[in-house]
């Protein structure tokens, strides 16, 4: 298989802060990467500078083979046309309507109004959205349906890739799971490359094809579900089973006292 | 800490914040020239920060020019003097400097507060970072109409405050004060020159751009959830309202 992402030994820091050490990831190209960790262990950071949004201090992102780091700011717009983003808390434009938001890309390329609002509303339905729902503003929605519309937007110019920073947090099981089935639709259907920040577990198993886990900015564990299950790494093995006892918290009460 | 360390904290702080206000300054100009450039962006920001800032600058115009109409008639040792000067005063001070400073300082409330909320909002709830992931750069999208509009609309507003302020003057004068309404017209209108108004309009366009600039600059920084985007809004209008009141000086001092 290709490698359609690869991150190579990238570091990055905040004021002196370490969050990244050393990251290196590959993406196989129509599959699903899934990046476990607690918060703060740098899962959003490293989403960021794969992105684009932050430069890594040191280290290498290719997207299909091609060194994208220090792009120049046209390329850098031109490369986002590959890409989809969902975001943790939505990020619909407020100030606009819901088909305004899922057609922003399309709006932005010069297309008509009329054109633009019937991509939307073909994509609200290809998120289980009914059509009336276009002409709400974001405000106007539930977390659920927010985070299908902001899904709608994320795929509505067809990327290659579609990064999910907690796709199901905040959200009721059967909505987490409409979600997730929405996921592997849209990988089986499309052939989108995805990379999913989680830590709904249950979340995790369904959607990967391969699992890395992050720990205070290194990579401790990578592998299929299956390997990942059956780790017998502690730390890896105290996250996926959610316990309170276990290697994290051990650190943590040493490191207070 | 010692005096030395708290000097050198603060050098540092302060020059690391010039700088940042340097380069978001160049990023926008360089934006502001560059295509696509976003007109119907525009003209929404011009009617938000132009048109709808109206009533309040007119109110802060008209009384500015009738409590000015008082204040110099009490001041006038015989009403003789009184009736021949205060027009021109008047209408000099609401020129070069009333009408222009007190607009800006009340459209700085207003709108430099709002685009440093709106935008410090979009910034904490990752709508910028959502724009950029749809291959729109927020800097021409969200910021240059901002200031374009600032830049243009206040100049306009600058000059109806003019003719509101004098005709507040007029009011209080006339018909208060009971001066010949002919008389004092004509006063006022022989002492104004093409320079009082030039001034006055290069001044708006000057504190158009502070109040844009430094609502944007302050939003388009925000970090840190709602604390940071109240922050934001009382430093943007704080840094708009001290500039505006130091580049007046400047410019009046090199205009003179």
């Amino acid at each position: 298989m290709v490698n359609k992402i690869e991150v190579i030994d990238v570091h990055k820091s905040f004021n002196g802060k370490t969050i990244l050490s050393g990251i290196n990831m590959q993406v196989e190209k129509g599959t699903s990467k899934v990046i476990i960790g607690g918060s703060g262990s740098g899962k959003s950071v490293l989403l960021k500078c794969i992105l684009g949004l932050l430069e890594p201090d040191s280290g290498k992102i290719l997207i299909d083979g091609k060194d994208v780091t220090h792009l120049k700011e046209k390329d850098r717009y031109q490369l986002m046309h590959q890409f989809g983003m969902l975001f943790q808390n939505s990020a619909l434009f407020d100030s606009m309507s819901i088909w305004q938001n899922i057609g922003f890309g399309l709006t932005q390329q010069g297309k008509s109004p009329s054109y633009v609002k019937s991509v939307a509303i073909e994509k609200l339905a290809l998120v289980g959205l009914a059509s009336d729902i276009a002409y709400l503003k974001p405000s106007e929605l539930s977390g659920g349906m927010r985070k299908r519309a902001a899904l709608a937007r994320a795929i509505c110019l067809e990327p290659e890739i579609i990064f999910y920073d907690e796709p199901t947090t905040g959200l009721d099981p059967i909505t987490s799971d409409i979600i997730n089935d929405l996921i592997i639709k849209l990988k089986n259907e499309l052939g989108v490359t995805s990379v999913i920040i989680t830590h709904d577990m249950h979340s995790a198993y369904k959607i990967a094809d391969s699992m890395t886990m992050l720990y205070k900015g290194k990579m401790i564990a990578t592998g299929t579900v299956k390997e990942i299950q059956n780790t017998d790494n502690p730390y890896v093995e105290q996250f996926i089973h959610g316990k309170a006892e276990g290697p994290i918290t051990q650190e943590i009460q040493d490191h207070i006292q | 800490m010692n005096i030395v360390g708290i000097i050198g904290k603060v050098t540092i702080k302060a020059t690391a914040e010039a700088g940042s206000l340097a380069l978001f300054f160049i990023t926008i100009w360089q934006q502001m020239f560059k295509f696509p450039i976003y007109f119907r962006l525009i003209i929404k920001q011009c009617e938000q920060i132009g048109f709808n800032s109206l009533p309040i600058v007119l109110l802060t115009a008209f009384f500015t020019g009738g409590v000015l109409a008082l204040q110099t008639y009490s001041g006038f040792d015989n009403a003789e003097v009184a009736s021949s000067q205060l027009g021109s005063v008047v209408a000099l001070s609401i020129l070069r400097e009333l009408g222009p400073v007190l607009s800006s300082l009340m459209v700085a409330g207003r709108v430099g507060a709002a685009i440093a909320a709106e935008l410090g909002t979009m910034k904490v709830t990752e709508q910028v970072d959502a724009l950029i992931t749809l291959a729109t750069n927020p800097i021409k999208y969200l910021i240059v109409p901002r200031v374009i509009a600032c830049m243009l609309m206040m100049p306009l507003l600058v000059i109806v405050a003019n003719i509101i302020g004098i005709g507040g003057g007029y009011v209080v004068a006339t018909d208060i004060l009971g001066l010949n309404p002919h008389t004092y017209m004509d006063t006022s209108f022989a002492a104004i020159e093409f320079n009082d108004i030039a001034l006055g309009i290069i001044k708006a366009v000057v504190f158009g751009f502070i109040i844009g600039f430094m609502g944007c600059y302050h939003g388009y920084k925000t970090s840190g959830g709602a604390e940071g985007v109240g922050r934001a809004t009382t430093v943007a209008v704080v840094y708009a309202s001290v500039s505006i009141l130091i580049s007046d000086y400047f410019i009046t001092a090199w205009f003179i």
